[in-house]
This record gives C-alpha cells, structure tokens and sequence, in this order.
C-alpha cells in the first residue's frame, strides 16, 4: 500500500446574499501521513470544521483538491466515492444530538454495514457486539438493543467511536471529541482514541481548540485564523517554539490549575473580524499586537520558515525571542 | 466530596475523587504518554451505591468503604474531607 498522504489545498466561499461570499476557508495546504494524528486549532469560526467537513465530502470545496490513498477525491465519480468513504470516517462533537434518538445501538453502530452491503441480520449484530466491545462498553445481547438516552455521556460517545470503526477506515475525521464530556470521561475518551490508534494503525485528523488536549493527541498542529493557515508545525516544535504572534497569544491563553505557575499573558483585543469581508493584508492584523504598516497592505506568504515549521507572517523572524 | 480554599484543593487535596479529576486534565507543561482516567461512569442514581458514592470507582477503596457514608469533617481548618482514608494521602 502506498503512503497515506493528502493534498489539500482549497479556496471556499459560501454564497450567503446574492453577492456576499463567506470566506470560510481559504487556500489551505497540508499533508498527513500515515499512522500520524493531525491537529486543526483555532478559535470558533477559524474554518477548522469547513476544512474537516471537506474533506470528508460533506461539504462540496468551491476550488482544490484533496488526495487520499493516490486518489483526488474530488474527481471520483459516485461509486469509487462510496467506495472511498468506507476507508474515511467522522467523530462528531456531541454525542447528544450525533446518535439518532430513536435507533437502538445494533441500529446505530450496524448502520454502516448495512449501507455498504458488507453485513446483515445475526453477522451484523455479532459484529456490533464486538465493535462495542472494541469502545470500553459492557458487552451484553441486552446492551445493544437500548436507546441512546439510556447511556451517559461518555458512552454514547463510545458508541460514537463504534459506529466510525464498524468499516475498520484508515482515516478518521474527530471533530471536538471530548468538548462536550466531563473531565474525568475526557481523559477515558482521549486514551481510548490513542489505544485505537495503535491497534488498528488509524490516521487521526483531530479537529480541537484546547491547546493542552492537542499537545496529548498530536504529531502535527496547524493553526488556523478566519479561514487561513496561520501556522504548521510538528506538535514539539511549535509547543517549544511557536513562530507566530496568533499562536503565541493561544499558547499564553491556556490557564492551569496550578495556582503557583504565574504566565505572562498575550493579551488579544477584540473579536474575530466578519469572514464575510475579512481584513486586508494579514487576516490577523486587526487583533495582532505587533501590527506594522506592512501588515494591513500584504498578504504574508505561509513559507517554511525553519524545517518543516511554516508560517504566515511577515515579521516571524524579527519578532522571535522578544516576547 | 471536599471543600476548602482554591489553593489547599488544587495543591493538596485529600479526597482520591478530587486528586483524581486534577490527574486527568492534560497539561499544556509535560509530556506524557497515557493519560491518567477515573474508571467507570457516575452512577445511576435511580439505584446509588451505598456507603461513599465514590467507593465503586475509587482506587482506594476498603471494605469499610461500602458500608458507611464517610461524614464531611474537618481535615485542617476550612479544609472539609469526606473520605475515611484521607489522612493516608
């Protein structure tokens, strides 16, 4: 088989009015590789889901491509893309409103099967108990014929879990997989999604704005700001030294409960700007506390700055190390 | 479970469900490779376990555990603990 990698660069736009045109997500580029976890951070409304949803083909991208397993997933035609999204699969957020509340478990994780003519009846009910065996769920004939409501949070989000690995994907899509769940279930969610990982040698797309959830998850992290990439860089790299000012400013934002670790904080004014007519120059350059003339005129490039590290601003370097 | 001021909770809790919710936040300051998880679920409180609520998951449990529901007392001042073994931690 050949390396896992994807291509991705798109420029979207969403016709809200006759004329107005959301930017959600615009010319964004990466690659994930193989048996590697992929961060998306960045505040509400940075296209992050855009981006996911795309991918995935939910959403229809205006321009781009993406390229999964040597394929461009925007040219397949509707049978070679059904066979395609047996090898992609999505977590959603809330696994409140993502769980159908009338179908019971065997329904829900089974769903998939069906829909791909791979299992029914008793073979598909077997393989239902395995899957939910597979999550951390009591397995149990009785078990899989409940409804939703009849779980907690947590596991409902392991029947979420259930139902993405039912067509054992290659890739996952995890959309804020633990936003919505208790701390202590939280940390019960994220290992289950890293022992996966291991066992069946996933490749994650983590889609998450807590900053230290990501630093647990990832090998790679991207941030994003109205619809474009701000910065790239592996999880290490860009935790020990992050290149640009939005980063930094998310970095300085993550409070711990250690109430004896004093932080300087990087402090952002305002809120994010309309994508609808996004600023000009830098998107960031209306919030971004070292805002020169430059900023507000030129469009910076996303160059790789160091190794494997890019980002996209116009002052990286002399910036670096002064605050 | 247990109550006192922020700094006292958050530095040295006594309670295993207290210290347990402060192990499993990821921290932004290490890096580690599997992350600490009180097991199970909160329970049904249709039927609540008896004895301390928390004993079915804790890591510490005693037999005692299960048959008496430990009283909120006063570990140091202003620092309220109902676990029977909070003197060991």
């Amino acid at each position: 088989m050949r390396g896992l990698t994807k291509y991705f660069s798109v420029s979207k736009g969403f016709f809200k009015s006759s004329k107005d045109v959301v930017h959600a997500v615009e010319d964004v580029f990466f690659q994930i590789q193989q048996k590697e976890t992929f961060s998306l951070v960045g505040e509400t409304g940075s296209g992050k889901t855009t981006t996911g949803k795309m991918i995935m083909r939910l959403i229809q991208p205006t321009k781009g491509e993406i390229w999964f397993d040597g394929k461009n997933l925007l040219t397949l035609n509707k049978k070679q893309l059904r066979e395609t999204r047996r090898d992609m699969q999505m977590i959603f957020q809330d696994p409140f409103s993502s769980l159908n509340p009338r179908m019971t478990v065997d329904e829900i994780v089974g769903s998939p099967l069906e829909a791909q003519n791979i299992l029914s009846g008793l073979e598909k009910r077997q393989k239902v108990i395995e899957l939910v065996e597979t999550v951390g769920l009591k397995p149990g004939i009785k078990m899989v014929d409940r409804f939703p409501h009849e779980f907690s949070g947590g596991q409902r989000q392991r029947i979420g879990v259930a139902r993405a690995l039912a067509l054992n994907p290659k890739f996952i899509v995890a959309d804020e997989p633990v936003a919505s769940l208790d701390v202590s279930i939280r940390a019960q969610i994220l290992n289950l999604l890293k022992d996966l990982k291991e066992r069946f040698d996933l490749t994650y797309l983590l889609i998450a704005h807590d900053l230290s959830v990501v630093k647990y998850m990832s090998d790679w992290i991207c941030v994003m700001y109205l619809g474009k990439q701000m910065e790239l860089a592996h999880s290490e790299e860009f935790y020990s030294s992050p290149l640009h000012p939005y980063s930094k400013a998310l970095l300085s934002a993550i409070l711990s409960p250690d109430p004896n670790i004093k932080h300087e904080r990087i402090k952002l004014i305002g809120e994010m700007p309309s994508p609808i007519n996004p600023p000009g120059g830098c998107r960031f350059h209306t919030r971004c506390p070292f805002v020169k003339n430059k900023c507000k005129n030129e469009i910076p490039l996303f160059i790789e700055a160091r190794s494997k590290h890019w980002v996209a601003c116009h002052f990286w370097d002399e910036l670096e190390g002064t605050y | 479970m247990e109550m006192g001021d922020t700094k006292t909770i958050l530095k040295a809790s006594k309670h295993p469900y207290t210290f347990g919710l402060l192990k499993s936040l990821p921290r932004i300051e290490e890096k580690i490779q599997s992350l600490y998880s009180i097991p199970g679920d909160v329970p049904d409180m249709l039927e609540p376990p008896s004895g301390c609520p928390f004993h079915p998951r804790c890591a510490y449990a005693i037999i005692n555990c299960q048959d008496k529901v430990p009283a909120l007392e006063e570990y140091e001042k202003g620092h309220l603990v109902a676990c029977v073994r909070a003197n060991e931690f």
